[in-house]
């Protein structure tokens, strides 16, 4: 009976007349303002099939949910004076659009898409050409950014803005996306709980990734490459890194990964290759770096007496000029079972561990950190000569930082 | 005779060495800050410390350098401290001491320090209320 009756309801209920609204397909083509003409008539659920052409349109505010679709890639060009797409509605998705020239200000973030107190937004498969901001998402929460292409031409650093870049937000997934010539590949400040995953990150004026005050985020698979100043992750606990590539970030002020005042954080299965310093550490606390290979780099590690609590654990360290660096003689983190290539003890019960400790500082590195014009004499006879005497006679060196059961044989990660 | 030339040569070397306090450019997208190594980027927020000896320390952030200040326990009075301006910021830094600050999220400065230093308080009533912020001096800036 119960069942007639809520069946009698629900059939009526759907033939009311003024209820029944279907999300219509809506193609759009390139005359003067259709965009935004567009938008201002579609209903919530509808979909716009932006068909191939130039729009000259900007600031296209949307505030329903709706889902655009570009048909090969339209190009939306701001005429490098006004914003491309404000989204401030939920469930938006905006996809296989070219959006192109913004303007650029240096009192407001003008972005390609900016996306304002919504969730659930989707941004895939665009193109974001000579943009101040590519993704702008700002007090967002659940939101999705996919597989775009994000570029800048300009050299300008200071009016450049940063590709993806996410401020107060949470639970965002930033996956599969390519930065180049921004000033922040990736820029994530207060953002919490989220993924950034296989993101290829190059050639951008600043940083690769920056991350500031946002806890409790991953990221994984991405490649950092050729960034000013590399990765800098700093003023966050709980941070998962895990199998990223940091490649070639070289330069005087240049980090593969520069750690400033992170807590409780993993750094698993990442490749340095190639940097001026591998991964620089200050006031850090219980950070695990395990099953990394440093490679190439100027110095692999630089630690700063400052730091505390952190585990070194099976790395590979290969044809680095410093394998570790510090300022102190005060030493709080523990080395054990690393590969060391500069080791040169012996194993004599043949358990594939050296039977005597390795000190991955060199006396030469204390120098260089005391006094950096030093480095003008590194490998000159005097230096080798006081490399030698410090083996035997260790002074300068802290030896609290030790391996004392380094590896004969390189790791397999 | 000798002497005398090779005296000069010394003294003429040593007054070029002797070093005088005075600010040094901030080279954007290269220097780095002192306290939080970032790259110095924005212009409207840099700042600088000069100190008595003419050593220059460069910040992104004036919160940067006030914690640098705090931290390496430098003696503030024998300071000089240069800040970016903000209505200007290509232009002459300015003695942090003189200016007047406002404070806003909005800024968004580098470090969240998101101070804007102004030349003085003269047209700047209706920024401030839409700011809704107070005129700050360098004494009450924390």
């Amino acid at each position: 009976m119960n069942s007639i009756l809520a069946f009698t309801f629900l059939t009526l209920y759907l033939c009311l007349p003024g209820k029944v609204c279907y999300a219509s397909n809506l193609k759009v083509y390139a005359t003067a303002n259709s965009i935004r003409n567009a938008i201002a008539a579609a209903h919530k659920g509808d979909t716009l099939f932006i068909q191939s052409g130039v729009y000259k349109e900007h600031d296209i505010v949307v505030t329903t949910k709706i889902t655009i679709i570009g048909i090969g890639y339209p190009v939306i060009d701001a005429e490098n004076k006004y914003q491309g797409f404000i989204i401030s509605a939920d469930s938006v998705t905006i996809q296989g659009l070219q959006i192109q020239n913004t303007g650029r200000a240096s009192t407001t973030d003008i972005a390609g898409i900016k996306i304002i107190n919504a969730r659930f937004v989707t941004i895939r498969n665009n193109k974001l050409t000579d943009n101040t901001y590519g993704v702008y998402l700002q007090n967002v929460s659940y939101c999705y950014v996919f597989n775009n292409i994000i570029q800048s031409r300009s050299t300008s650093e200071i009016n450049n803005g940063n590709g993806v870049h996410a401020w107060k937000s949470d639970h965002l997934l930033v996956k599969g996306n390519t930065c180049t010539g921004q000033r922040d590949g990736i820029y994530f400040e207060f953002v919490t709980d989220s993924h950034i995953e296989d993101n290829n990150s190059y050639s951008n004026l600043r940083y690769g990734l920056h991350f500031m005050f946002s806890h409790d985020d991953t990221y994984t698979h991405n490649i950092f490459k050729d960034n000013g100043a590399g990765v800098a992750v700093m003023y966050s606990h709980g941070v998962i890194m895990k199998d990223n590539e940091f490649i070639h970030n070289w330069g005087d002020a240049s980090y593969g990964l520069l750690l400033k005042e992170i807590t409780d954080s993993k750094i698993e299965h990442n490749h340095f290759l190639k940097n001026t310093v591998g991964i620089h550490m200050e006031g850090t606390t219980r950070v695990d770096v395990k099953h990394c290979l440093f490679e190439d780099n100027g110095w692999a590690l630089r630690v700063q007496a400052s730091c505390s609590g952190s585990n070194f654990m099976e790395n590979n360290f290969i044809g680095n000029s410093f394998d570790v660096a510090t300022n102190g003689t005060l030493m709080l983190n523990f080395f054990n079972h690393n590969y060391w290539d500069k080791y040169d003890g012996y194993d004599l019960d043949k358990n594939n561990i050296g039977d005597v400790p390795y000190y991955p500082v060199s006396v030469y590195s204390v120098v260089t950190e005391k006094i950096p014009d030093a480095m003008i004499l590194y490998h000159s006879f005097l230096t080798d000569i006081m490399d030698k005497v410090e083996k035997v006679l260790p002074t300068m060196i802290p030896d609290k930082l030790k391996d004392d059961n380094p590896m004969m044989k390189k790791l397999k990660l | 005779m000798k002497t005398s030339v090779l005296v000069t040569t010394l003294l003429v070397i040593l007054s070029f060495t002797s070093c005088k306090p005075e600010f040094e450019p901030i080279n954007y997208g290269h220097d780095a800050c002192m306290q939080c190594k970032m790259t110095i980027m924005d212009k409207r927020y840099a700042a600088e410390i000069v100190t008595k000896k003419g050593k220059t320390f460069k910040f992104d952030d004036i919160a940067c350098l006030k914690k640098y200040i705090k931290e390496e326990n430098l003696p503030e009075t024998d300071l000089m401290v240069f800040i970016a301006d903000y209505n200007n910021a290509d232009g002459k830094f300015l003695d942090a001491r003189q200016v007047v600050y406002l404070h806003s999220e909005l800024f968004k400065s580098p470090m969240n320090g998101n101070l804007a230093a102004f030349s003085s308080a003269a047209n700047l009533n209706s920024l401030k209320d839409s700011l809704n912020s107070e005129f700050l001096k360098w004494e009450n800036l924390n």
